[in-house]
């Protein structure tokens, strides 16, 4: 190996940019030149040698002048040099010749084949000049982290990018001439300021706002200028392309000063600034990008956080697409696809998966997402973002009518959920002290993702991992550099991890917003499956009345019978319809779909008597029946008082005749047998078996009922809240009846019924696939008749059809928001893992 | 009372808490002082809409003074919530709309001059480009080129 003398000086000249001033900057840091020894430097590539001059001069100034602080310009050049043997080291032992050029751009291309799909590919689009040099173009490559966000704007475009730019800002948002201003319309003689008080009233409109821009010059001069200063983003598509339009305004504006902006070489690899920076360079209508102040995501109108969803809207779970808005959708959306490696990495839950190692970590940078550091570095006014939309949002009143139309006790504080906004906003503070926080600090200029990068080998060169770099510096030079490194690298890592905890934290209440709507529609949905009741679908399909299902199950005689149980106890069909008349008519019965959600099923209101929908009928609390046939207390309570409130509308001596006339229609009886099928065919029961019949089960409770007393007569063994009980009567049933074949298949049919009941209790039900969903989907829709008997039963049958669908859909789009909450955390342990193999605490 | 003189020289008597509604009204009297008989000059609004313009101050003169803006705040202005009799009021024909809204900005009566802007947004909620020009009679004058510019980067406006 030959060494060749080289003088500090002259080899930070020579490698640094035009834009990086010299090794000799003449700040407070003034190296005395005297005590400099001689330094020699190995004959390697020219981007070993900047690297080792840069850490001999950063060592020398240190050693020279202890008190000094060395200029942030000398350390993002040495980081810079680190970021590209970063590069190098990380990249695949395949790449060779020009594919190896290390390029700022080439360094996102790991990331792009990662990034949303509308992200192109950097090989493809980087212009010729970003991918001409080689690895020994030292001084190149450190200048193109700058150059490299403009580099497609040729040096002849300028003057015409200026001169067109200027020719539009003295036509756009200027009154027109007199000779071309119509003093005939009204509107035009409204000086400018008045166009922007009426405009500013419509930028809770934006769709209605950006209609009057485009309308004419003038027009477009203001309503442009408030639509960007008040940037409302509805959809993670309309994100990505506001982005594109900022990139591109601020590569305007950057050739229009003739210089350009340090800031953009932030965006060096950035999916979103790449496919900017593949569009011809034409300079926008107005310099979008410093009018931005605030950014609303709104909820979005359209689409789900199924990536692979293709429905556009759903219908049902309008709380869930509420809860989200553009941002956590384009979060979710570009979140790590499952499968990858170090998604299998993270599905491992193994206990040492913080000492993971290093290169595995640096292939995935436990970082925030670019979009927030693109977004500050884009719109250097930006101030706060707002999430969920901003007051008064046309969006936003759309979904708040919505919740508020489900009438429930949740929809009325769901405007006191405490919106994430805060975090985003910290989130933007915490990126706007990366880019540009303190002088002496800017990310050694480089995004959160490269950064993290060069952090990590040099900490692990500096553990001797890594020794090549250090070749020819010397052990008592690193050892020198090694504490000003490691100060370094922690702010950097400190950095990084706040951004990263605060974009955690708005992931999480995000989720958790999304979770209270989920546990909104699965406890609707739970307290509708426990107000099912299987033997009265049974009977209507059968055509029997509920008179004849009161006979069955409560020995009530036909006509002036005077059995004890007719008066004593009303029967559960006449709870049901009083149910149905009062406490469902009010939440279920006469709400449509909206009803459910106000089911109050967990805390049905006592006090005054009136069950919710899970102390109906068939609910667990009626359910507590003594097995010799008398009514416990509590439900005796409960039948003296429906007895005594319909003591008013129908005489006790009449209940027979009437309940004999309440034979259910034709359709209910058809409807009632749709459901029967969607049911077998949820539970995966052979359709070609015999379904149970009315007059089983009740042949089966019959006996069981005179010959043990137990409470299979009892309305409370139709209740799915009773499930335990209904089986073993079953049981008992079944065996009281084995002599005979139809008493064998009656006991088979009884079981099947007893096991609806069983499998009702939860929610959802079974598992199902799309293909089930479609399919009963199809069967809910199934015509009935509400008024006619049976049509409250048949009703609620038929939601619960309908909530199993909406659960499925609901289920499947939360699995991309745990996958998404899993990287969250994977990322955190990953940062807690660096604490733990470098020794350096940067997390709070 | 106050005298008020409009551009066309017709003279309106009104109360002196009608006409304070008006800051520069307000001014010019603390100005000329209370016993000062002259008519007060309002070059730049003709007599019928200044007739409208007291019309609305009679109806509002015992409304609280409208808090001052505060823009740091940012407080999102809404367009919805105008009140029947207003908008019976401001229902008339768009030159007097206009000009109503000119008087307010020029009488520095923000209560009009909100209501008049309320109800020219409202007029534009909702419609197309087209809808706009039509009801404004906005003359286009994009270029097509220009116009499909603008169009091109500003879609993420309309995408949902």
């Amino acid at each position: 190996m030959s060494l060749s003398p080289v003088a500090i000086g002259s080899a930070a000249d020579a490698s640094l940019s035009p834009q990086s001033p010299p090794v000799t900057h003449p700040g407070p840091v003034e190296p005395s030149p005297a005590p400099a020894p001689p330094v020699r430097l190995p004959a390697k590539s020219r981007l070993t040698k900047l690297f080792c001059g840069l850490s001999v001069c950063i060592a020398h100034l240190t050693t020279a002048n202890p008190d000094a602080l060395v200029p942030h310009e000398l350390w993002n050049a040495l980081f810079h040099a680190a970021a590209l043997l970063a590069e190098i080291k990380n990249r695949p032992a395949a790449a060779t010749g020009s594919q190896a050029a290390a390029s700022p751009a080439h360094a996102g291309a790991s990331t792009l084949d990662d990034a949303p799909p509308l992200a192109p590919s950097t090989r493809t689009n980087a212009p010729p000049t970003t991918t001409s040099f080689g690895i020994e173009d030292t001084g190149d490559l450190l200048g193109h982290a700058a150059a490299s966000a403009i580099a497609d704007l040729r040096a002849d475009e300028l003057p015409t990018a200026a001169s067109s730019a200027a020719s539009s800002a003295t036509s756009v948002g200027e009154p027109p001439s007199p000779s071309t201003m119509s003093r005939a319309c009204g509107i035009q003689r409204l000086p400018n300021e008045l166009l922007h008080n009426i405009f500013s009233r419509l930028k809770i409109c934006q769709v209605s706002l950006y209609a009057a821009t485009l309308a004419c010059k003038r027009f477009s001069g203001i309503g442009l200028r408030i639509i960007y200063r008040h940037a409302h983003i509805a959809s993670p598509k309309a994100l990505v392309m506001f982005t594109e339009v900022l990139a591109q305004s601020a590569r305007t504006e950057a050739a229009q000063r003739g210089s350009s902006d340090p800031r953009l070489s932030l965006l060096s690899s950035s999916a979103v600034a790449i496919r900017a920076a593949s569009r011809p360079a034409s300079p926008t209508w107005l310099p979008y990008a410093n009018l931005v102040r605030t950014i609303a995501f709104e909820p979005c109108v359209y689409g789900s956080l199924d990536t692979a969803a293709v429905e556009p809207h759903i219908h049902g779970i309008d709380n869930v697409r509420a809860a989200h808005s553009s941002i956590f959708r384009y979060l979710v959306h570009s979140r790590e696809p499952a499968g990858s490696p170090s998604d299998a990495l993270r599905q491992n839950n193994q206990p040492n998966i913080r000492l993971e190692p290093l290169s595995s970590i640096v292939a995935r940078p436990p970082v925030p997402d670019a979009i927030f550091l693109l977004l500050v570095v884009l719109c250097p006014k930006l101030e706060e973002m707002e999430d969920r939309g901003a007051a008064l949002s046309a969006e936003r009143a759309k979904y708040e009518l919505a919740m508020q139309q489900q009438r429930t006790r949740v929809s009325g504080t769901w405007q006191r959920i405490t919106p994430s906004s805060m975090a985003l906003t910290m989130l933007v503070r915490a990126c706007r002290r990366w880019v540009s926080g303190v002088p002496e600090w800017r990310g050694f200029e480089l995004d959160q993702s490269r950064a993290f990068v060069t952090t990590a080998l040099m900490l692990e060169s500096l553990e001797g991992e890594f020794p090549a770099v250090w070749d020819g510096v010397g052990a008592r030079t690193v050892r020198c550099l090694r504490p000003l490194l490691h100060a370094r690298c922690r702010a950097a890592l400190s950095a990084i991890s706040t951004a990263l905890l605060l974009q955690v934290q708005f992931l999480t209440s995000c989720s958790q917003r999304l979770l209270d709507c989920y546990c909104l529609i699965y406890y609707s949905a739970l307290a509708l499956a426990r107000s099912l009741n299987v033997s009265r679908l049974i009977a209507t399909k059968e055509g029997k009345g509920l008179g004849a299902y009161e006979r069955v199950h409560l020995g009530v005689p036909l006509a002036g019978g005077a059995g004890p149980s007719s008066v004593v106890v009303a029967s559960p069909a006449q709870i049901d319809d009083e149910d149905d008349s009062d406490a469902h008519g009010g939440e279920y019965a006469s709400d449509g779909e909206d009803g459910l959600a106000q089911a109050e099923p967990l805390l049905p209101d006592s006090s005054d008597g009136e069950a919710g929908p899970a102390a109906s009928a068939d609910s667990p609390s009626e359910a507590e029946s003594s097995s010799d046939g008398s009514v416990p207390s509590d439900a005796s309570d409960l039948s003296t008082r429906h007895i005594r409130r319909r003591a008013g509308k129908r005489p006790a001596a009449s209940v027979d005749e009437a309940a004999e006339q309440q034979q259910p229609s034709q359709l209910n009886m058809q409807a009632a047998a749709q459901i029967f099928d969607a049911i077998l065919i949820l539970f995966r029961r052979r359709l070609s078996s015999p379904p149970p019949t009315f007059a089983g089960t009740a042949d089966q409770n019959e006996p069981a009922a005179s010959a043990t007393g137990s409470a299979a007569s009892d309305p409370a063994a139709d209740s799915p809240g009773s499930a335990s009980t209904g089986s073993a009567s079953t049981g008992s049933a079944s065996t009281g009846s084995a002599s005979t074949g139809s008493a064998a298949s009656s006991a088979a049919q009884a079981v099947t019924a007893a096991t609806l009941r069983d499998s009702i209790l939860s929610f959802p039900p079974t598992a199902v696939n799309t293909e089930t969903v479609e399919l009963i989907q199809h069967i809910a829709d199934t015509p009935f008749n509400e008024s006619e008997p049976s049509g409250a039963e048949i009703k609620r049958w038929l939601r619960w059809l309908r909530e199993i669908g909406r659960w499925h859909v609901a289920s499947r789009q939360m699995e991309p928001v745990k996958d998404l909450l899993r990287q969250s955390m994977h990322k955190i342990d990953q940062l807690r893992g660096m604490q733990r193999r470098f020794g350096l605490s940067f997390m709070d | 009372m106050v005298k008020l003189s409009s551009s066309d020289g017709r003279e309106f008597v009104v109360a002196k808490e009608v006409a304070c509604q008006s800051v520069l009204i307000k001014n010019m009297l603390e100005d000329l002082g209370e016993d000062s008989d002259a008519p007060i000059p309002l070059p730049n609004v003709s007599g019928p809409v200044l007739e409208k313009v007291i019309e609305y101050a009679t109806h509002h003169k015992d409304d609280a003074p409208p808090p001052p803006e505060d823009d740091s705040k940012n407080i999102t202005k809404s367009s919805e919530d105008i009140e029947e009799w207003d908008k019976e009021f401001i229902n008339v024909d768009q030159g007097t709309l206009f000009e109503i809204i000119l008087a307010a900005n020029y009488l520095d009566m923000k209560g009009l001059l909100d209501l008049g802007c309320k109800t020219v947004a409202n007029m534009i909620k909702g419609k197309t480009v087209e809808e706009i020009r039509k009801t404004f009679n906005i003359v286009n004058d994009f270029t097509p080129e220009e116009e499909e510019q603008i169009r091109k980067e500003n879609e993420w406006c309309e995408d949902r």
